[in-house]
Order: structure tokens, then sequence, then C-alpha cells
């Protein structure tokens, strides 16, 4: 007997029972859609936090030097050693690198005439700050090392603080109070929207000079360093570290390149995706039991045909592959109609949170061989249940 | 042995065992079938008949004795052999017809060619002269119960000759039908018979049975008659 005769026998038996044979395929629809919709979210956040990072300036041939051992270790931010002389240091020893921008942040209360707002991020950094980060101006003009080394008093708004304190006034050349000292208002930043839960316009960046008195701290929280080409990134590194291990410890600081960072990213989206995407596979589990229930009802009800099928010739193998295929062409015609709703559903999450739509391909490999599977896995059982059934008794049947 | 015997039974019996209990059914049946007979088997329920069907059929095996189909001792053989031996040498006719029936009639005659492998357009056309030679062409494209009973035994002896077997081994071919198709189909049989086909018939009708040429009565599992019919 041909593998075609029995896919064929299998596709006019599915058809016979229609309802049924949606109803089982259902469980295995739901589970391929979820999981194809959840990994294609997970896939486009992926992307979109890439962008985003990159909208904000930082190549790949930046890195980032920051207090402590770990990232997130707080204590070390607050105890920072590092300082500013440091970051001199790093521009004048190491010839790799290209640019560098130490930063000092803190929070507070800015005020303009009656209204006030409590800032988020000020940060304090050098006249080099836009040659890091890709943050313009739509009005009036940045710092420069003059007002730097000469400790003044201005500051640069980012969208969100001007609408909180402005309106739609413009501030350019206003004064405003932070932390209770006067600022002169020199410029504005574009609209840069959020990163991730990061309001980037809710910022002020003053002189860090500045910064140093308002905050009370001579402590650099972040140091940003270009090298000089993607490719001079480790040796920069290495220039940074020499400098570095005669000034510190090596508990003191941390070096986090932008790829580095880009990959804790990507890993904790990944892992989140993982996650959410397993949970969704438990339907599949639920739906690849449903078929092996209904198969199981189906060789039951058809004992009498599997008599009739042995007694005209078929062999064990015969009826065995009848039932296999059978399930496993519900299951995976589920697995494909599961593809065509999941891309749909994708098609339509990413079209209403405005996210590009993704399309991954190992996901719906994944599925096809997944449903595939589950058939096989459902339908043996069965088939050995139908292959075992005595054809004296099973044509006795009625 | 002879060379004509189509199927020479030799001393089989059978016993069902279940664990406290042995139930002897069949014992010592000795018969010996040559090409071109058409043996009506004869007996009261209950005396072994379906049981020596359901041995000669290879859908069960003996529990002593031989049995030799064609020259194959099936007596031993594996499942699967023994579906083999069914779908090349045995046409099965049975008193509920047995179709199945969520497909057409032509459908139902390819199956047993489906099995032994026969090309999809050789089927169909073996399967269409099967059912031209029973008359029942026309009904080709129509579901089971979608015709009449002595249609569709002629569908079903029509899937039990579509492989050319040795022998048609029937079960109470007529049990189900009214009287003038069971004659219809009596006549279909024994113009088979003419052609030179091979058939076992079980009934308990003596009309139907004198279709045969030869009479072979059990009683107790055992056989008491085996006579030569005398057509009148």
């Amino acid at each position: 007997m041909r593998i075609w005769d029995s896919v064929v026998m299998a596709v006019r038996s599915i058809f016979a029972n229609r309802l049924r044979s949606a109803l089982t395929m259902l469980g295995v629809v739901i589970g391929i859609a979820s999981v194809i919709i959840l990994v294609a979210i997970g896939e486009a956040a992926k992307l979109y936090v890439v962008a985003q990072v990159k909208s904000w300036g930082m190549g790949p041939n930046v890195m980032q030097i920051n207090p402590g051992k770990d990232q997130g270790d707080m204590s070390a931010y607050l105890n920072s050693k590092i300082r500013m002389s440091d970051a001199v240091a790093i521009k004048e020893k190491c010839p790799s690198v290209s640019e560098v921008l130490p930063i000092i942040s803190g929070t507070g209360k800015a005020k303009y005439g009656k209204k006030d707002y409590t800032v988020r991020q000020i940060w304090g950094v050098t006249e080099d700050y836009q040659k890091i980060f890709n943050h313009k101006l739509t009005g009036g003009r940045f710092f420069t090392k003059g007002e730097v080394d000469g400790r003044r008093k201005v500051c640069i708004l980012g969208t969100r603080i001007v609408k909180e304190l402005f309106g739609s006034f413009n501030p350019v050349d206003e004064r405003i109070k932070l932390l209770g000292k006067k600022f002169v208002v020199i410029g504005v930043f574009e609209e840069k929207g959020k990163m991730l839960t990061f309001d980037m316009d809710d910022v002020i960046v003053i002189p860090i000079t500045s910064a140093m008195g308002l905050f009370d701290t001579k402590g650099v929280i972040e140091i940003d360093v270009a090298a000089k080409s993607q490719e001079l990134v480790p040796k920069a590194i290495k220039e940074i570290r020499e400098v570095f291990d005669k000034r510190f410890s090596r508990d003191d600081y941390q070096i986090t390149t932008q790829e580095g960072m880009m990959n804790i990213l990507n890993n904790i989206i990944g892992l989140l995706t993982s996650v959410i995407g397993g949970i969704a596979a438990i339907s599949l589990v639920v739906g690849s039991i449903g078929i092996m229930n209904i198969m199981l009802v189906s060789v039951t009800e058809r004992t009498k045909e599997i008599g009739i099928r042995k007694a005209v010739g078929a062999k064990k193998i015969d009826i065995f592959t009848q039932f296999l295929i059978e399930s496993v062409v519900i299951s995976f015609f589920g697995g494909l109609l599961g593809i065509v709703l999941g891309l749909a559903g994708t098609f339509l999450i990413m079209y209403v949170i405005k996210l590009e739509m993704v399309v991954v391909v190992w996901a719906l490999t994944l599925a096809v061989s997944v449903s595939g599977f589950i058939g096989v896995i459902s339908g043996v059982y069965p088939a050995m249940r139908a292959v075992n059934l005595d054809p004296i008794e099973a044509l006795r049947y009625e | 042995m002879n060379s004509d015997c189509v199927l020479c039974i030799t001393d089989i019996s059978k016993t069902y065992k279940t664990e406290k209990l042995s139930v002897p059914v069949l014992y010592d049946i000795d018969l010996k079938i040559n090409k071109g007979e058409f043996v009506s088997i004869m007996g009261p329920s209950g005396c072994g008949k379906s049981t020596l069907m359901n041995l000669i059929g290879c859908l069960d095996r003996p529990t002593g004795g031989s049995i030799v189909l064609n020259g194959n001792d099936v007596s031993s053989l594996s499942d699967s052999k023994l579906a083999e031996i069914r779908n090349r040498y045995i046409g099965f006719v049975f008193q509920t017809f047995n179709l199945l029936p969520r497909i057409t009639a032509i459908e139902n005659v390819e199956i047993p060619l489906i099995y032994s492998g026969v090309e999809r357009k050789e089927r169909r056309k073996k399967a269409l002269e099967a059912l031209d030679s029973m008359g029942v062409l026309n009904r080709a494209e129509h579901k089971p119960n979608e015709i009449s009973g002595g249609e569709r035994q002629r569908v079903a002896v029509a899937r039990a000759i579509v492989n050319s077997p040795s022998i048609i081994l029937a079960d109470e071919p007529t049990g189900n039908l009214d009287s003038k198709s069971g004659k219809d189909v009596m006549n279909i049989f024994e113009s088979l018979n003419r052609s030179g086909v091979t058939i076992l018939m079980v009934t308990h009708d003596p009309g139907i049975a004198s279709y045969g040429s030869r009479l072979v009565k059990l009683f107790d599992g055992k056989v008491v008659e085996d006579s030569e019919i005398k057509k009148t």
C-alpha cells in the first residue's frame, strides 16, 4: 500500500467528520498561533530596542565606564571613586579613543515662575555631549568648553520640561531655578520619545562642573568613550584598563561595550520570549491530548471498518499507517492553520502597537515540525489499538 | 496431494481456551475442495460453521491440523502473511454486506486492490470491470446507503472477486435479502461458479444450499454428511 493512498484515505475520513476534525484541530491551531505571535512580539521588541539604542547615537564603537563591579550596583554609583580627571586621563593617554564624555547625574526640582517640576534626570556633561549622543537641538545652542571650565549655570531642556514649565512659550534665554540655583536656558532638545520605559525628554543637561556644585559630588557615574572605530574597541579597552588599573582596583569600575549592552538586553528579552512562548506551548500539549482522545474515539467507532479492512487484506502496518497518518494530517493542517492565524495575529498586534512586523522563520519551521510531531505522538497509541483489534471480533462489532 | 485441490483441510480442530475453561468447537475436520466446486455448508447454530469459515478465511488459526490453501500451508503463518493470503486468495461475502458506509461503491471495490498495491488507474479499471460483471456499474458512484440491499450485496461480491481470488467464502449471503434479491445473488454465484470460481457458502436455508454442487453438513463440530447435490 502506498503512502499517498493512505494520505488520500486520511483526508477523506477527516472530511467525512468535518466539525469534529475542526474542533480537534483547534487545540493545535491555538497553540501554534499563540507561540508564533509571542515569539514574533519578542523578536520585534529586540529589533525595537536595537533601533532605539541606535537612534540615541550610541554606535558600536561606544563603550561605557561605570563605577562598581556589576551593572546596577547602586551604592557604587553613589560612592563613585571616578573623577573628571580620570576622563581627561583617558582622552590624553589612550590613542585608540576619539571622544570621552564624563557624566554626573542627579534629580531635582526645576522652577519657572510659579510652576515647578521634578526632573527625572539632570545630567552634568562636557561640551562633547553631542559628539557621543545623537541628541539634537531644536532651538538655541549647546554650551561651550569655556562655559564648562567657567562653571556657568546654563542648561538645555528636554521637551517634557519645556512643556511642563513653559507650555508653548519659547524658553531660550529664560531663567529657571534648578534645586534653588538660577540657570539660564540656552537650548532646547529635539523630542526623543521613550526608550523602553525611560523618558528621554524628561532631561536637563548642564555643564559637569556646575553639576558638581549642584549635587555636591565629584563622583562621575558614567564615562562614555568612543573608540576611533569599532575594530579598535578591544584595543581601546586595553588602553583604558592600563590607565584605570593604576588608579583603581578592578572592583571600582567596569567597562561595558555597546555590544555587551545589546547582548544583555537581547538576552533578557530572549529569555522572556522563551518563557512566554513555553507557556503558550502548554496549549500544544493540550491540543495533542485532544487529538489522541478523538483518535481513540475514532478507532472504537470504526472497529467494524477495521475488521472489514483486515478481512480484505489490510496488514497491521496498513491499519497502523492509516490511523497514524490521519492523526498527523489533522495535526499538520492544524499547524498550518495556526501559522496563518499566528501571522495574521502578529500583523494585527504589530499594527496596533506600531512595531515593525517580523516573520520569524525558525518559529514557523519549528511550528510545522512540532505539529507533525504532535500528530505522531498522539496517533501512535490509538493506531496501536486499531492494529491489535481481533479481525473476527471487529467484524462482529455493531 | 491433489493438484486440483484449492483447499485441503486435514484433521483440524479448534479449541477456545479461557483461563479456567477450554471449549472445543471443531474436531477432526477433513475437507478437500477442488477447483471449480460450489460447496454449501449447513448446520444448526453453534455447530462450528462460523469458526470453520474463520479458519478457512485465515482470520484465525486452528489449534491442530493443517489448512492448505492454493498450496500454501496457512495453519501457522504470521499475521501479515495471513493478511496477504486473504488479500490474494480469498474473497469474502458477508451476510450484512460489510461495505464501508462513507465511501462509494467503486471505492469499496477498490479496497482489496489498494492493499495489494495496484496502481490507481489499474485499480479503477479493475473495479469498474468487477462492478460491470455484477450488473451494478450504474451504482459505482453511489454510497452503500443510497442503493438497495441486493445491489449492496452485488457490490460486495464485486469486491470479493476483484482480486481474482482462488476461493469465495460466503457467509449467509442471502440472509439479509428479500427472496428476489437473494435469487439474483445466487444466480450470480452460479454464473461465477460456471466460469470456474470456487465457492464455499455457509447457509441454513436448504433452498439456497441447493444452488451448490456439494453439500457438507456440520453438527457439534464434526462433519456429519458430505454429499453431491443432484440438480433437478
